[in-house]
Parts: structure tokens; sequence; C-alpha cells
């Protein structure tokens, strides 16, 4: 009889315990809340054309401007800016805004999702410049920004804004660092939601030298990619680069540069363990026969550095400039392009992935680009958003675009990141000490 | 003088007989062997229907046979009648009961007093009772301003001859009354409205104010039954309103004040007849004699409806009155006598109960004899013995890990699933009462009657809520001990044995962890449970216990359902294994009134401890979820594998290491027999019960996190089965063990003790270094900035990062000027889905129209604690509509723009302004027709009313009341509690019929025994 009951009592305690762990389901789980923040696209200047290319027509935006804050759909895919910025609410897919002044110059910059820190490497404030940097605000209080600029003599006296609700702010270059040939711009958001766009554009008296528009990089990295860098070969003889670097640190930097190009890899004539001073803007010329086509640099450092390089070009009747960003690593994306049929150029080691583009008619043609160092890759004409993926190495990419005002570079990156977000809940306990 | 008084004065006695053959034998005899022989005896018989009228006969005494329904004084002027004609001044009538025994010399004595008296009209004996001849019952009597009969002795009074000596008095009783005829028949006898009772105080009085005296003759003694007044006979007076004799006595004293005093006076004393009435009505009610509660109101009700009768017995007495009635002003006893004599008689009553006599003791233990007292040591320590005995022992040692457990709780506690106390029980007796509470968006739910027992506790606190909250904590391991070692007491007489498991339970891990948690259910059930286990033990046998005991022991599971709704039910599980067990008695031998009996108890015991929390717990019938809930904050538990280790986990609880040998102490104790199985039996219940339910997760407590159950209360009643199968098996073990050859019951017994040692010691020892470290601590920071506080009920958005266990949970909620204080997790409402998409998207940023939505709830401020997530903070500034108003060490706070006030008017126009408000209602005046919203939850109680007019209630877009208003002026706002205070009334009036039912019953005089009574 007791054996019986012991027998009992341990079937309970055994089923007891192995029913409870199996069953048990853990305690407060965290839920997550995923979206893609809304882009901003630039404001420009009145006599600059300005397009965006979109996905969709039903992609909700809003202009930026006093006290519109209704989403409505933007019903076409190739948007043109008049002057406000826009604010783009169109998920995963990024945007590219073309602006061009006939006959005098052309550049295209990604539309971004708002940014607490952008740096901005180009520009100049000197005679020539008349370049401008759009602080766009598109949230719904005032915002506060830091600008700080650094120039060939080191850093200025930085700038506090407020930029009132839902507006922009256009400050000429000259005005943060009157004089200075060679700049690098901070733009800091200490609250609010803050987009900037940078401008480069020249000119000697009446005559113009081009313009382009500067894409931005969210943080100093010690290596970096920049990638389609474009090159005008003349005659057989390539056109003038310059390195632009700044190395915000308070040491100097040690600097590797390797270009890359179809025609290989190779380390320019002194730019392999070249000390960069921090601080200061530094400008480094890079030889003409760099490369016979679009090619990348490569930058290794020992201290975090930003970069740009300014590519001089000559068009028919005009001259251009375009800036080259770093480009981050390469993500699967979806890039709307309505419009425009930029030159991707992919720079890595190895470089395998899947170009998917999809033309205004509806049809999509995928395209398996394959190769290495870096790979050039045209996006078909009618072509109205391409779809990156299968990225099988670290690559970095970028797009060339040009046209008979000009030409331009944007860094193949996304504009929004998925944004996740710890959905918060209903706790009383956040008001007990 | 004895011979002269003997001579000139002649008595006759009347002895009014009503079926009084129990007491007339002695009563005859007595009159028979009086010093100074009675003239004449004659008896009036009315309508006796016992041995009465023949064993006057065969005493051979002369008798007058009138109906039964003849009055006392009828009857005495029906045997004046039979007497010859009045032959001298000296004539006197001596008054003699059928149940009053005059000793021998009483006649003597009081003719002795009225010899040198001649202006005494009017003279009673000493009476005294009839079975303990040693109490007083009257030495003269009078009558209070309230009719109540006044004699000036304490109850049961001994006779000492504290009161001897011959006195005037206003009246002396019938029993024994000696009176001339003379001034008997001038006063025209006993007034005949008064059949019974009360009729000696009215001829007393008639014959004062007649010029007359009554005197008190204490040597003279008579023993008085009182069968009528102690209801042993019948009443068969006419007047006898449904034959019962405290009608009439209440009836006939108010005739007795209204007909005798003044007439100015007549007011007041009415005033004072009612109002006693009324109390004495409601103390009768409490002491649940209904019956006698109705005749005090009848009583007063009879006269008013006969005007007529007290105007003519007026009149006749004006007519007989020769000085003023205030002549007897003296003999009415003061106010403060009578309050005296009132509270002398309550404290003794209540000293009787609290302290009932010691029995006396007798035999075994006779004193020492003188050469024992030789062997006694001659000095003795009295405080080493005194530090040896484990009681003393075991509570010192209790205080000194209490002491050092509590270190960080000296001040207002907060944390853990408590949280802060308001200051005073007012604040606590205001949430309790009010039917709108605000917290959150507002909120009519039911407070939970936890918060009546505490503010109950705080009005005795002096008002101090939260020292009674630290007080609690403080001794809460103290209480737990005591009220385990009464119950163990009960199981062994081995006091270290029951010292020591009193001491395991105070420490034992759900003790622990309640207490460091701030879990006041768990609590409740530790300080409660080792009680109810008392109760439960007699429940087999339900159709024994009284009324009494059932009602009280249902309020004291109702307390602690008010605490913990899983300990109620975990009781009514108990409940309904009793009720199977009726229902299989019932099969094999079928008794249905036994049955009926039986489940009428068991279902008070069901059900009161529900209804006694109305409405709070009904409103738990529709949220089922709270039955597994306790108050406070939802915090976690620690899942099934500590469960069943008896430790409930979470945070402040033992670590998994120091483990209790509660699971070890059933286990063994279930395959033992006798008392012991049961207990195991039951304990490993509740212990696989509370396993289970601990795989749980469960979110409620206006918390939206699902956290694994807490199961502290049903581990609460596993460890006490286990404590008490424990000391039942270790009660005498080692004599048994001794007895019988090594096998596995010393094995195990060595398991449970070795089990019991380590976790004694490893319990002690964490309790003591790092019991300190709770989650319930003094705290009197805020979450809150002041500056939030400062205008009343303005509400604000606070966002902050919680832990959870190892998760951390970014979490709101809505504030209202003051962090969470007791009750509010339990009342506060869900945020509604609009509020916390705003919040969602605050967080994710796209949340452009959010500071929209939080303003159309009045939310005024947006409140980010630190650590701020520096890109969310940024966000909130991108998203418009939130202006940064502060950024410091607490936190970013921001003010939602636009007018976000609790009480906002909109013109047709659309145009917006704020109105004034208090917390809850407000008077304001609306600038002209349009809607007023406010920032409350709906509910059909909210209330606007203008020019006496209800406005019409609808929801606004955002789901919250609105009401239109049709024109200006001013208007009032308010939150109809009616629907509240009939709840709160109903739980009253249940809670007074348990209290009612609960108290000791008083006895009907009829069902006192005769010894006690008289």
């Amino acid at each position: 009889m007791k054996i019986k009951r012991a027998l009992i009592v341990f079937g309970i305690v055994v089923f007891t315990l192995v029913t409870t762990n199996y069953l048990t389901t853990g305690g407060a789980k965290l839920n997550f809340s995923e979206n893609y923040p809304a882009v901003v696209c630039p404001p420009t200047d009145s006599n600059v054309n300005s397009q965006v290319s979109i996905a969709s027509k039903k992609t909700p935006f809003r202009r930026i401007i006093g006290k519109s804050t209704g989403l409505s759909p933007i019903k076409t895919t190739r948007y043109s800016i008049a002057n406000e910025a826009i604010l783009l609410d169109q998920g995963e897919v990024s945007s590219i805004t073309w602006q061009s002044l006939p006959g005098v110059w052309a550049g295209s910059t990604l539309c971004r999702a708002p940014q607490g820190d952008q740096w901005f490497v180009g520009g100049t404030a000197d005679i020539t410049g008349k370049g401008r940097l759009y602080i766009v605000n598109s949230g719904l209080s005032d915002a506060i920004v830091d600008v700080a600029v650094w120039s060939e003599s080191g850093p200025q006296i930085a700038k506090v804004l407020t930029i009132l609700a839902n507006s922009s702010s256009r400050v000429p270059l000259d005005q943060l660092a009157t004089g200075a040939s060679r700049l690098t711009i901070r733009v800091t958001a200490r609250s609010g939601r803050i987009n900037a766009f940078l401008f480069d554009e020249r000119g000697k008296g009446l005559k113009t030298l081009g313009g382009d528009a500067v894409n931005s990089v969210d943080f100093p990295r010690t290596d970096l990619v920049l990638s389609g860098i474009p090159q005008q070969v003349i005659k057989g003889v390539g056109g003038p680069h310059t390195l632009r670097i700044l190395v915000p640190g308070n040491a100097d930097a040690n600097i590797r540069v390797d270009s890359i190009s179809k025609d290989g890899v190779f380390v320019p004539v002194g730019l392999d363990g070249r000390d960069v001073p921090h601080g200061k803007v530094v400008d480094i010329p890079l030889s003409s026969t760099i490369a016979y086509s679009a090619f990348s640099l490569r930058i290794r450092s020992d201290q975090p550095l930003v970069a740009g390089v300014y590519t001089p070009l000559k068009l028919k009747d005009h001259q251009d400039i375009v800036w080259n960003s770093a480009s981050p690593k390469l993500v699967p994306m979806t890039m709307a392009l309505t419009g425009l049929a930029p030159a991707l150029v992919f720079t890595g080691d190895t470089i395998d992935l899947v170009v998917a583009t999809r033309f205004v008619t509806g049809r999509v043609k995928s395209a398996h680009v394959v190769g290495s160092d870096a790979v050039i890759w045209r996006v078909p004409d009618n072509a109205q958003s391409i779809t990156i993926s299968n990225i099988k190495s670290d690559v970095a990419g970028s797009g060339l675009i040009s046209s008979v005002s000009g030409a331009g570079a944007f860094p193949l990156a996304v504009g929004s990141t998925l944004a996740r977000a710890a959905i918060p809940v209903s706790d009383i306990a956040v008001i007990n000490r | 003088m004895a011979d002269s008084a003997f001579s000139s004065h002649h008595v006759t006695a009347i002895l009014v007989v009503h079926d009084g053959a129990i007491w007339l034998p002695e009563v005859v005899a007595s009159l028979a062997s009086q010093t100074r022989p009675i003239d004449h005896t004659l008896a009036v018989d009315t309508g006796s229907q016992d041995a009465s009228l023949k064993l006057l006969k065969n005493a051979r005494v002369a008798s007058v046979s009138l109906p039964r329904d003849t009055g006392f004084g009828v009857a005495v002027s029906a045997g004046l009648e039979t007497l010859p004609a009045r032959s001298g001044e000296n004539e006197w009538i001596w008054l003699i009961h059928d149940d009053c025994a005059p000793q021998p010399g009483a006649l003597e004595a009081l003719l002795n007093a009225v010899e040198d008296r001649p202006h005494v009209a009017i003279a009673g004996p000493k009476l005294r009772g009839w079975y303990d001849r040693t109490h007083l019952l009257e030495a003269g009597v009078s009558i209070a301003n309230n009719g109540a009969r006044w004699t000036g002795l304490e109850a049961h009074e001994y006779d000492q001859g504290q009161h001897d000596g011959i006195r005037e008095v206003l009246s002396v009783s019938t029993a024994g009354m000696l009176i001339r005829r003379e001034v008997f028949e001038e006063l025209g006898g006993f007034d005949p409205n008064l059949t019974l009772f009360r009729d000696d105080v009215d001829l007393g009085w008639r014959a004062h104010v007649a010029g007359h005296k009554v005197i008190a003759v204490t040597e003279a003694v008579a023993f008085h039954a009182e069968a009528a007044a102690s209801e042993r006979r019948k009443l068969d007076v006419k007047s006898g309103v449904f034959r019962r004799p405290l009608i009439l006595d209440r009836r006939n004293a108010a005739y007795v004040l209204l007909t005798n005093s003044s007439w100015w006076l007549l007011p007041w004393l009415a005033i004072q007849l009612l109002a006693s009435a009324m109390m004495r009505a409601a103390g009768y009610f409490l002491a649940k004699l209904p019956g006698y509660a109705s005749d005090e109101v009848l009583a007063v009700a009879l006269l008013i409806i006969r005007p007529g009768m007290l105007l003519e017995a007026r009149k006749f007495r004006r007519k007989h009155r020769l000085i003023s009635a205030r002549v007897v002003s003296v003999y009415i006893p003061p106010r403060w006598s009578q309050l005296r004599l009132g509270i002398l008689r309550a404290s003794e009553g209540i000293r009787q109960s609290l302290l009932p006599p010691a029995p006396e003791f007798s035999g075994a233990l006779d004193a020492p004899t003188a050469d024992e007292d030789l062997l006694a040591p001659a000095t003795t320590s009295y405080w080493r013995s005194a530090f040896l005995r484990p009681e003393i022992s075991g509570v010192l040692f209790l205080i000194t890990i209490t002491s050092m457990w509590s270190s960080h709780r000296y001040g207002s506690l907060v944390g853990g699933a408590l949280p802060s106390t308001p200051i005073g029980a007012s604040d606590l007796w205001s949430r309790y009462g009010e039917s709108w509470h605000q917290i959150g968006m507002g909120s009519s739910a039911a407070t939970p009657t936890w918060i009546f027992i505490l503010a109950l506790l705080s009005t005795i606190f002096l008002g101090k809520a939260f020292a009674l909250v630290v007080f609690l904590f403080w001794v809460a391991p103290l209480l737990f001990m005591w009220s385990m070692y009464s119950l163990l007491r009960k199981l062994s007489q081995n006091s270290w044995l029951v010292v020591g498991a009193s001491i395991a339970y105070a420490l034992s891990p759900v003790a622990v962890a309640a207490i460091n948690s701030g879990r006041l259910g768990t609590i409740a059930a530790l300080m409660i449970g080792p009680r109810l286990v008392s109760f439960l033990s007699r429940m087999k046998k339900i159709e024994d216990l009284r009324w009494r005991t059932i009602f009280g022991f249902s309020l004291l599971v109702g307390a602690l359902t008010a605490f913990s709704l899983p300990a109620y039910i975990g009781i009514v599980l108990i409940y309904f294994v009793g009720l199977i067990r009726d229902i299989q008695d019932q099969r094999i031998r079928p008794d249905r009134a036994l049955l009926l009996t039986r489940l009428s108890k068991r279902a008070i015991l069901i059900f009161t401890p529900f209804l006694l929390c109305l409405p709070w717990s009904f409103e738990a019938l529709v949220h089922p979820s709270r039955f597994l809930l306790e108050p406070g904050l939802l915090l976690q538990g620690g899942g099934p594998n500590l469960a069943f280790l008896a430790n409930p986990g979470g945070p402040g609880s033992i670590p998994w290491w120091v483990i209790s040998p509660v699971t070890l102490v059933l286990i063994i104790a279930s395959l033992s027999s006798g008392m012991a199985r049961k207990f195991a039996e039951v304990g490993l219940f509740f212990l696989v019960i509370a396993t289970f339910l601990s795989v749980l997760s469960i979110s409620g407590h206006s918390s939206a996190n699902s956290e694994p159950l807490w199961t502290g209360t049903l581990l609460a009643y596993a460890t006490i089965a286990a404590l008490c199968a424990g000391v039942v098996i270790l009660n005498g073990l080692r004599q048994k063990l001794a007895n019988v050859r090594f096998h596995y019951r010393h094995i195990l017994a060595g398991l449970a003790i070795a089990g019991t040692l380590v976790y004694s010691l490893s319990a002690s020892a964490w309790v003591f270094a790092a019991g300190a470290k709770s989650p319930v601590h003094a705290n009197q920071s805020s979450i809150l900035p002041p500056f939030l506080a400062v205008t009343p009920g303005v509400k604000t958005l606070v966002l902050r990062n919680i832990s959870h266990g190892k998760t951390v949970t970014f979490s709101f909620f809505i504030a209202r000027e003051s962090d969470a204080v007791l009750g509010d997790p339990d009342l506060a409402p869900t945020n509604s889905a609009d509020v916390e998409m705003a919040v969602r998207e605050i967080v994710d940023g796209t949340g452009i129209n959010s500071s929209k939505v939080l303003a159309g709830y009045g939310i005024k401020y947006l409140f980010m604690k630190n650590p701020v997530d520096t890109q969310l903070a940024r966000a909130v500034d991108g998203l418009g509509g939130f202006i940064r108003n502060s950024s410091t060490q607490a936190g970013v706070v921001w003010r939602v723009a636009g007018i976000s006030d609790r009480l906002v008017f909109t013109d047709s126009l659309g145009k917006s302004v704020a109105l004034r408000t208090g917390d809850i209602s407000a008077r304001v005046a609306s600038p002209g027709a349009g809607t007023i919203s406010l920032a409350e939850n709906y509910d059909n109680a909210w209330q606007v009313i203008q020019n006496g007019k209800q406005l019409t209630r609808s929801k606004n877009s955002f789901g919250l009341p609105q009401f239109q208003v049709q024109q200006a002026g001013e208007f009032s706002l308010i939150h109809d509690g009616t629907s509240r205070r009939a709840w709160l009334s109903l739980e009253m009036i249940i809670l007074l019929g348990v209290l009612l039912m609960m108290v000791p019953s008083g006895r009907r005089r009829g069902e006192i025994a005769l010894e006690e009574l008289t």
C-alpha cells in the first residue's frame, strides 16, 4: 500500500515538473514596430530644375512648407520640385533627386530620412563659390541645429541655427566660412527632424564652372570606399581629380589609398602611408593616369576620417564638377530611377549580385552582375526602379548620371533604413519608484 | 417600642397569586413565620391554573378569586374591598407577591421604621434574589428620565450591607410594600392603567406629591423571584399586549413619566423616551433579539396612539396633588449616575468576555508542603530562565533578524508590487468612497475592499497610512510567527518544535518574497492562513458549528478575500471538498435535514466573503483574471520550478539554491499516516496547483506586459500544510523511532530534519545579509518632476524603460500629478487604442498627429524619464506638436501643443477655449452655445447640468464624453456617485449583518437560568 502511494506521489511530482516545464511560456516579451521613416528630398533654387524619381504614383508625400501636415498621393513617378523640399513616405524604396541648371550643371542626391549627424565633404566658399547648404526641418516643431565647418585653415566657429517647423533654411557657404576654399561641413541636429543638403556650385565672374550635389555620410570611418568616380578621358588623357580628406579627431591620420578600377587595384604614388593632419581639410591631387574609366578609391586609415573626390568635367559647351562621397556597404535595396539611366559602379574584391529592373511597362528583368574589383553596369532606359539583391560579398556601389547639363554621382545607399522600435506598452510601473 | 408597635398597628397582608405554585409554599411559610405576626392574611388569586389555590387552601389562607386577566392593582383593590372598613390610622396593608418571601423579621423591621416616622406612608424591604440570596435586587426604586427602572445598584451586586439603613426613596417595590391603608385609599390605589410593572413607582410618586414619604427599610429583607419580569410566567393581564412583559414595562414606564411629570418637562421627556427606546432597540437588534427591539418601539407607539388616556391620568393626578411634582426630583437619578453605571456595566461585560474567570482547580496540584518548600532553590535567575524559554528566545531571534532585514525600510515604503502609500487615512477613505478615480484617463471601477481595511487600520494608526504600512512590513514576520505558533500549539506541546516551525514559517521562501516584493495579498494570507486551518479542521462536523462561528469565520475569510482573490479561490476549493463529502455522506446515510443544514452553512461560508467584498468582487467576475492577481503592481513570479520548491520567485525572493524543505516534508508526510498525511495531501494539492498556475503569463493591473503569475498565496497554504505535517510527524518522533529498529522512517526523518536545518540556517543568513536589499524600500523621491504636480489633475504621459527580470520594456502610462499610490494599479483603466497608437507613433517617429491625439485626451505633458534615448528624443522633437519644456537629470519634458485641458468648450465655428475645472467636478460658465468636451473616459455617470437641466451627453471623436450646450451661462459638471453610494451601502449592510450575526447573541429573559437572573 505504501509503495503504491509512493509511486502515485512520485508520478504526480514527475508529471507536474515535466508538464509545467513544457508549458512554460516565458515572461514579458518585447514587440517591435518596424517602419521606414519618411525621406526628405532637397529643396531647390527657383532657376534649377529638380526631379525626384518615384516608384509609385500612390506614394504619399507633402511639401515641407508652412502648416501643411497631411500627406497625399504624389500621382506621378517623376515629381518636379518647385522650390520646397518634399517629404516622401515610400517605405523601403529609395529615391534620387536629379537637379540641373540647364547648360550649367547637374547633380544627383539621395533623398534620405532625417539624420542626427551628417558630414559633407565638398564645397568652397572662396571667390568662385556659389554653393549653399539647405537645412530642412520636416518636423512640426522648431529644430535646433549645429553647423560645424572645417576648412584648410582648420575648424571654423560653429553656428547654431533654429529651423522653424516644417520649413527649410538656405545657408550660402560663404556665410559659413568666408574665403575658405576647401570645406567640410558637419550638421548635427540637437532637436528636430533634420535633413541637410549641400550643393557646390562654382563660377568665375560670368563664367560657370559647374556644380554638383554633395552627398553626405553619417560619420567618419577608418575604412571607406569612394565608388564610381567618373573619369573623363580626352585624347587618351584622364581628367584631374582631387581627394579631399578631413580627419576630425585629435590625431593625425596615416592613410593608404587604393585605386580600384576594372584595370585592377593599385596604390597611387605617394598615397601609401601618407600622413594627413587632423582638424584641417586637405586636398590631395590625384594623377590623371589613375584610371581610364570610372574608378573607385578605397581609403584605409588609422584615424576616422571623411573624404570625397572632386572631379571637374568638360562638357560640350561648359564645365561641370562631380563630388563623390563615400559609399556604405551595399545592402539589398530598391531604388526608384524613373527618367534616369545611371551607370552603376560596384566596387569590391568579388562582385556577385543580382539587379532586377522594373520597367515603366511593369516588366521586370534581372541581371546577374559578376566580377571583381570594379564592375560597371548600366541601368536600361525606361527603368522605373531597380532592386539589388543576392549580394554575396562586401560591395560598395554608386551611380553615375550624365546629361547635357552635366553629371552627377550618388552612393548606392538606402534612403530610409528599417527603423525597429520597441512598441511601448502601457504599464503603471512607469510611475512607480 | 416593639411591643407598642405590635399593638398599635394593624397589618393585613394581601398576597396576590397568579400561577405561583413554585414559590408559594415558601412565601406562605415566610408569612407565617414573621416575628411580628400578621394580623390578617388574605390571598387574591387571579385565575391561577396551577396548584396555587390548593396550596392556599391547605395553608388555610383566606382567598379571593378573580379573573385571570386581572391586573395587580385591581387584585389588591379587590382584596381591600373584602376587608372590614378601616378602623384606625395605623392600619397597614402589606402587599406580597406570590414569588416574594420575606424574612421572618421583615414585617417587624418595617413597622419599627414607620413607628418612628409618622409621615411615612409607604415602606418597603430590601429585596434580594430568590436563587442567589446574597445579591441585591432593590433597596428602593426610582425611574430615570429615559424610563429605565433605577435601583442604583450594579448588576448582581453582592449584599454586604453597603446600602443598609433607612432612607427616603421615590418608591419601593410592590413585593413587600407596606402601605397605610388610609393613604392607599386616599390615593385611589394603583392606577388601573398600570396592570403590571411600574405601578409601584407610580404609587410612590403620587404619594410624594400628596405630601407623604416613602422609605426603604433594609433591615427588612425579602427574597423576590421576579417571575413576571424574568418571563417565568405568562402575562395574562388585559393590557399585556401580545403577552410581552417588555412592552408592558416600557409602555408603563413612559406612562408614569408622562402622567406624573410637570407639563413643561413633557417635550423633553418625550424626546428622551423616544431616543432611548431607539437606542435600546438598536442594542437589542445587535444582540439578535429583534422581539425585544420591536417591543421598545411598540411600547412608545402604544402610548402615543392613546393621548386621551394620558390626559385623563394627568387630570386625575392633578386632583390628588398637594405639592409640586418637582418634589420627586431629588429621587430621579442624575444623568451622570446613569452614565457611570452604564459604563461600569459595559466594562464589566467586556472584562467578563475577554477575561473569563479562571476555572477553579483542585486536587492534583495541592499547595506544597513546608518540606517541599525546602527543596526549592533558594535563589532563581528569572532573566536567565526567561531567555531559555523557546518562545522568548525565538521572538528575540526573529526581532534581531527582522531589524537587519528591515534596515532599508524605515520611511515611506515603495517598490516591487507596492506603490507608494498616501500620507493620510483620509486619502484612503476618499479613494474608497469616490465614484471616479483620477488615474490614467479615469476610472469608475470599484475600489478594492482591502483599501477599506487599510483605511480602517490607518485611522486606528492616528490617520498615518504610511506609518501603518511601515509598521506592517516590520512586524509581518513576527505576526507570521505568532499566527503559526497559535496553530501549531494545538498540534504539539513541544515548545522548541513549535517555535522552531513558527520561525521557519516566518522565514519561509513565500514569506520572505512577499515582504521583499510588497505583496499585500500574500502577507495577509500568511497572517490569516494558520487561523483558517484551525477552523477548517472543524469543518467535518460543520452542522455542529454555531452560526456565530460560521459568520465569524466568513468575516475572517472576507478580510483575506479583500486582499487576495486567489486566497479565496483556494479556500473555496477546500469548501468544495467538504461539499462533496456531504453529498457522499448523504448517499450513505440519507438525512435531508442534516444535508440542508450543512449546505446552508457551506453556502454562507462560500458566498459571504464574496458578498463582503462587493462590488469589487462582482467586477472580478467580469474580469476573471483578477482571481489570479494580488493587490499592487503586476510583478513576475519565478516560474514552475521555483514554485514546486515552494518559492514563489520574482524580485526579492530567496535565491533558488536556498531550497526550502516544504516539498520534501510534504512528500515524506504523504507517505505517513494519520493527521500528517491529511495535511500533506492538502499541501501537495496547493503546491501542484501553484506550480501549474505559475506557468501562466498574465497581464492586468494596468500593465499590458504579460508576466509569469505569482502564486504566493497558494504556496503560503502549501507551506502552512507542510509545517503542520512536519510538526505532527516530529512530535514525539524521537521516542517512536527509538523503540523500533532502523528502517526507512529513520532516513526520511533524518532527511526532513537535515533539510529544515540547512534551510533555516541558509535562509536566516541570506535574510540577515542580503534581505534588506529588497525591491520594497524607503524612498522619498518621485518619478515625476515636481513642476508637473503643481496643477491638480494635470495629465502627463510618462515614457520609461521598465525592467522585467532580464527583459527591459519601453513602457508608458498617463500620470496625474503624482506617482502611483496604493490602489492605483488595481483601479487604473486600460489605455485607449488611440493613445496607444499615438505613443507607438511617437516612438517610431511617424506620429505627426500624436500631439493632437494626446491633446484631445487632455494630456498636457510628455515626460521621458532618464536615461533618455537621444534618438527618440530627437524624434519627438521632430514630430511637431511637442514643445520641449525642460531637459534635466530627471528626464526630458515636452508640453503638448494646443489646448490640452480637461474641460474644453468649442463653439460652432470650431474655436476652442479651456475651462477651469476641479479635480472631478466643476462649476464654470460656458461662453455660449457649443460643445463641452471632457478629457476623461466615457462614463454614464458624467453629467453636466445647466439651469437645472441635464445636457445631452455623447461621445466625441476620441470616445470621450461631450455635452451640447445650448446657451451661455454657468453649468455644473459632476460625476454622479449614486451607484457607488448604493453599492457601498449594500456592502455596509452586509458587513453589519455579518457583524450582527457573529457577535454573541443576547438571551431572552426566559432563557436565562434562574440562578443567573436572581
